[in-house]
């Protein structure tokens, strides 16, 4: 089982044991590369605010560098789910998003951590009850108190980071950890204030604030078009007298992969595996994440984003995993795919329907 | 993702392509272009002084010495005052600290005659106005 083996969970069983954080050769990998870059940017940013200004404060050099890295971060890791959806090439970089939310918080964490030390320490009130309290300008747009709304974004990506482990996703259940992870976009907009009513306010350069816009475009302009395009998926396709319904022609779907309706008020995927069709619930049992976009491999449907894989005929992942999805009968006539709308229980074999002539 | 969460992050994503850009650009666009506020007795001081809502006067002491009176509107929260009789534009070895910047009036005793007085932002690490001393008008 490639794709689970490459989640490093060997012999255990997916769902019947909880296993802790299973490190692999290519999670190590990625987050050395991406702590490497990290360390080169804020070694960078310091190293050149040195070089422009050898006078500035180093502290404030690394509050702005630990700042402005977790926003570069967290728009990359709202980008990876758009470009994902709207060009597959990007799959691979869904495989370790989450350890990128965690850096993220990090980064941020370090951030606050410095401004605490650098403005809030010294006084005669608790540094926090400072952070809190020391600016009361709700008045005033140039000196609103933008702190606050990053002490809230930091909270949510906190509260994200923590529960960011498979442990959380599988006892909170996959819907409920993704709704709870979509507080990311509050923690966005939070982050867009702050510095748009913070450092924006104080440095006066169009070109930082062009590239801030550009940013939150770049951003909220993906989501939508991600959004927006998958829209058509989610019609509904009529059902025939017997109650099936037709979701195209064979032709349609590539050997070894699949196409993406909606009946019964979720998605379903139709595979094609050579000659044989199969359909399959569109939802993966870890993330929700869409089988339908992954490929076949003997017989195997792998999850594009975790590697997950499932049989084609039963929805049932192989020994000694046990995770398994709803299947749903389909019949081909007359070289189109008609699919019963009633799905069955998951890990319940179907037969699959059979190309005759195995057209291309 | 499911179907709801699916509905529920399309009406996210819509909803933030709408509110974020009218949250931000006026927020960017209402930004003073530079840090300022109008000053009483601008025109004695140096202009960039005066862009960014810095108030002066000169006070004389009894010791034959003069004060400072100082004052400014800038949001910028750690702006410090020297003096330097060597004109420096940045606080050197040479350089006196008078005290911070307030957005009401200070007294700032100048140890000697003449010079300049340097606002240093400490967070920024740079001069954030330079007024020489003949500049500020003495108090009538």
């Amino acid at each position: 089982m490639g794709g689970s083996a490459g989640l490093g969970l060997g012999a255990r069983s997916m769902s019947t044991h909880y296993v802790s954080v299973q490190w692999n050769r290519q999670k190590r990998l990625y987050d050395l590369v991406l702590w490497a870059g990290i360390v080169v940017f804020v070694a960078v940013f310091v190293g050149g605010g040195f070089v422009l200004n050898p006078a500035a404060d180093e502290t404030t050099l690394l509050i702005r560098a630990f700042g402005i890295g977790a926003l570069l971060l967290l728009h990359f890791v709202l980008c990876i789910g758009p470009l994902a959806r709207l060009d597959s090439r990007f799959l691979p970089l869904l495989y370790n998003r989450r350890h990128l939310g965690v850096s993220t918080f990090l980064l941020g964490l370090v951030h606050a951590a410095l401004v605490v030390f650098q403005y809030h320490l010294g006084g005669d009130r608790n540094a926090l009850v400072s952070v809190l309290t020391s600016n009361q300008h709700i008045e005033s747009i140039s000196r609103f108190p933008f702190e606050l709304f990053g002490v809230a974004a930091l909270l949510i990506l906190f509260v994200m980071a923590v529960t960011s482990h498979d442990f959380w996703l599988k006892n909170l259940t996959p819907p409920l950890w993704k709704a709870l992870h979509m507080t990311v976009y509050l923690a966005f907009v939070l982050l867009a204030l702050h510095v748009s009513l913070g450092v924006l306010q104080q440095e006066h350069s169009s070109l930082l604030a062009g590239l801030f816009g550009l940013g939150l475009a770049m951003v909220l302009g993906l989501q939508l078009w991600a959004s927006l395009r998958g829209h058509g998926l989610d019609r509904e396709l009529p059902a025939n007298a017997e109650g099936y319904i037709e979701v195209g022609p064979v032709e349609a779907i590539p050997d070894g992969r699949a196409v993406i309706a909606t009946i019964a008020g979720e998605r379903i995927a139709v595979f094609r595996d050579g000659h044989r069709i199969c359909v399959l619930s569109n939802v993966c049992r870890h993330q929700n994440a869409p089988l339908g976009e992954g490929h076949v491999v003997k017989g195997l449907v792998t999850c594009p984003w975790h590697g997950y894989q499932y049989r084609l005929e039963d929805g049932q992942s192989p020994p000694p995993f046990t995770e398994r999805v709803p299947t749903f009968r389909v019949k081909l006539v007359e070289g189109k795919i008609w699919v019963d709308p009633k799905p069955n229980l998951p890990g319940t074999y179907s037969e699959p329907a059979i190309i005759e002539d195995n057209r291309p | 993702m499911i179907r709801s969460l699916r509905q529920a992050h399309r009406l996210i994503a819509a909803g933030l392509a709408l509110a974020v850009p009218l949250a931000v650009v006026p927020i960017l666009w209402l930004r003073p272009a530079v840090m300022s506020l109008p000053i009483a007795g601008a025109s004695a001081l140096p202009r960039v002084a005066a862009a960014r809502g810095l108030r002066g006067r000169l006070e004389s002491r009894a010791d034959g010495g003069w004060n400072a009176d100082l004052a400014s509107d800038e949001a910028a929260p750690d702006l410090l005052v020297y003096w330097s009789q060597k004109g420096l534009t940045s606080p050197g070895a040479n350089a006196v600290l008078l005290g911070p910047l307030l957005p009401q009036t200070r007294s700032y005793a100048i140890p000697g005659t003449g010079g300049v007085l340097l606002i240093y932002s400490v967070a920024y690490g740079r001069t954030w106005a330079v007024v020489p001393v003949s500049a500020l008008a003495p108090a009538r």
